[in-house]
Order: C-alpha cells, then structure tokens, then sequence
C-alpha cells in the first residue's frame, strides 16, 4: 500500500513539474511578444547637441553635480504619466548616484507632486516653469542623463523604473574600504 | 557506502528523468541535435522518442533495480553515447547544440566527454553498494528532486514576468505622447 502511495506521489510530481515547465514555457513567450511589441524597456538614445560636455550646474543643475564622478540626472515632469510611475517607484533615501528633477507648471503644483510621491531628499531638483529644462533644451521626458566626471555625457528615455534601476552608477568598493 | 549508493541512485535518476521529461516535451530540438551528428532525417525523430524511452527506463531501473548489470549497462551505454555524440560534435565544423534537458542549453563537446567520469563512478558505486531506501521511496523523492528544481525556474520566470508587465506598464503610459 505504501509503495503504491509513493509511486502515486512521484507520478503525481512528476506531473505537476511538466505543468511547471509548461507554464515557464508561457512566461517565455508573453516575453517574445513584449519584445516584438517594443515594450520592454526601449530606451530611445537623445541627442545632447551643445549640452554635451557642459558643467550640469551651468543649466541650473545643483552644483554638487560637478563634483560628481558618476552619477544620472532624471527629469520628472508633472504631466507625464510615466514620470508619475516612475516617481511611485522610488525608493527613500533615493539610491546612489541618481539625482531628480521635478519638471512643474509652477510652485504649489510641485509641492503637490512631491508631497504625492512622499519626495524628501537633498537631491532632489524643483525646475518651476521648466527654466532648467529650456535652458538644456529638453523637450520630453522622463529623461535621463548621464554625468561623468562632473560634465554631461549623454541622455536616454527612461520608459520603465526596471531601466532606471539598470543605468544607475554601481558603487564598487575595494576591500576594507568600508 | 550504502548512504552513497542511495545518493548516486537518486542523482543519476533525478538527471535522466529530466531530461527525459525535457525531450519528451521538445522532441523536434533533440531530433535537429541528432540530424547534425549525422542521423538520418526520417529516423532523428524516432531516435529521439527511443532515446527519451531508455533515458527513462534506466531512470526508473537505477531506483528500482539498481544492483541489476542490465541497469548498469544501460546507464554506461547511455554515457558512452552521449561522450561519442560529444567527440562527432567536436569534429564537425559547426556547433551543435546538446539539447540534452529539451530546448536550448550548451553546446555538445568536451562536457560530455568529461561526464563519463561521472557516470562511471557512479555506476561503479551502484555495483560496489546497494541503495538501502525503498524504490518507491526513492522514486518520490526524485520526482519531488524534480519539481523543486521547476518551482526555482517557475519562480524565477514568475519574477521576470512580473517585471515585464510592469516595465510594459509603464513604457505604454509612455508610448501614446511619443
């Protein structure tokens, strides 16, 4: 009786494991069809024209920016659906390396924004009336930039909080070095 | 001894369970495998439905007759082919893929070769000692080996998709304004 029961057991595992695979085979395929759509994180590479080479704190950035060796400037904007989830994604303090600007109509509007998303970090940017944003010549977001050794380097789209997370800087520590 | 004997037995079961499970279910990858090692076109895909067949049989032979020479020669048998497949595969000008567990995977080549090492010693062992657990036992014990092993890759799988959706989420937030 027991050896029937076991043998049933195993029978019955072994089942479910084809189903398993199965249903690993379907998670595969929703991810060609996300692929072929264009909807897994496409980033769109933006062309940084005169902006590229630039001090971050010559546009209005913080001037904490040209000191940094590596870091990503993300451009939020108020009215962008996307920013919003993005904004929703962060994490407090926000992560190593990543700097917001918050682009808004005005003032209150911003206060609005940051008090929505709980914004409370020194690295955080309100551009009122997108003076930063036309002074760079940004004209979509979110966006995000690169700055390297304290000089703006590039600039993609940011279409998902999974990219963001896969551009931002890695701190590499030597041993011992806390 | 016996302790180890129960552990090759189980091991050499849980592996050739797999990848019987894995061929039975993409027969046509394991079918292209043996038409580049030189099968003919009309017989790759008995070959593999005869393949997957023994890799079974000596699957449950290797737990429920694992003292049995037929057992121990189906095993050696199934490793030697699977070192020759190896060295036909090393001697030919493309690269063939194993598709020893179904789709994908490594290339045929030297891993097989190297793995008569493992096949032999295990076989050796199973001739020296004999597993004390019940065939039965050993048996659900494989087959929930088994499905441990497609829940890790179910979870893993899970987690991507989850990201994905999210990720697509966000990026089609996006899309419409650009």
């Amino acid at each position: 009786m027991a050896t029937f029961a076991l043998i049933a057991v195993g029978v019955l595992a072994l089942f479910v494991a084809v189903l398993f695979g199965a249903l690993v085979e379907l998670f595969r395929d929703m991810r060609q069809m996300r692929d072929a759509l264009g909807i897994l994180d496409r980033p769109l590479n933006v062309d940084l024209g005169q902006v590229a080479g630039t001090r971050p704190s010559s546009h209005g950035l913080p001037g904490e920016l040209d000191a940094q060796h590596s870091a990503i400037v993300l451009f939020l904007s108020e009215r962008c659906e996307t920013c919003r989830a993005l904004a929703a994604a962060l994490t407090w303090p926000l992560p190593n390396g990543l700097w917001v600007v918050i682009e808004a109509r005005d003032a209150a509007s911003a206060a609005r924004f940051a008090e929505m998303y709980g914004f409370a970090d020194e690295r955080i940017t309100i551009d009122v009336e997108g003076a930063i944003a036309i002074s760079m010549g940004l004209n979509t977001s979110p966006v995000g930039f690169r700055v390297e050794h304290g000089v703006l380097t590039s600039a993609t789209t940011v279409p998902s909080s999974r990219y963001l997370m896969s551009i931002l800087p890695e701190l590499v520590r030597l041993r011992g070095a806390g | 001894m016996i302790f180890l004997a129960t552990f090759v037995a189980l091991a050499i079961s849980a592996v050739l369970v797999l990848a019987a499970l894995e061929k039975a279910r993409t027969p046509a990858f394991t079918a292209a495998t043996l038409r580049g090692l030189g099968v003919p076109r009309a017989l790759a895909l008995p070959a593999t439905r005869l393949l997957t067949l023994v890799e079974l049989g000596a699957a449950i032979a290797a737990l429920f007759a694992p003292a049995s020479t037929l057992t121990h020669a189906a095993i050696v048998a199934l490793a030697v082919a699977f070192a020759v497949a190896g060295v036909i595969a090393l001697r030919s000008h493309e690269l063939l893929r194993c598709s020893c567990f179904g789709a994908g995977g490594g290339y045929l080549g030297w891993r097989q070769i190297v793995a008569l090492v493992p096949w032999f010693a295990g076989v050796a062992v199973l001739r020296i000692a004999t597993p004390s657990a019940d065939g039965a036992l050993l048996f659900a014990l494989t087959a929930l080996l088994i499905l441990a092993t497609r829940s890790v890759s179910l979870a893993k799988a899970y987690v991507e998709a989850s990201g994905d959706r999210k990720s697509a989420q966000e990026m089609l937030l996006w899309l419409p304004s650009h």
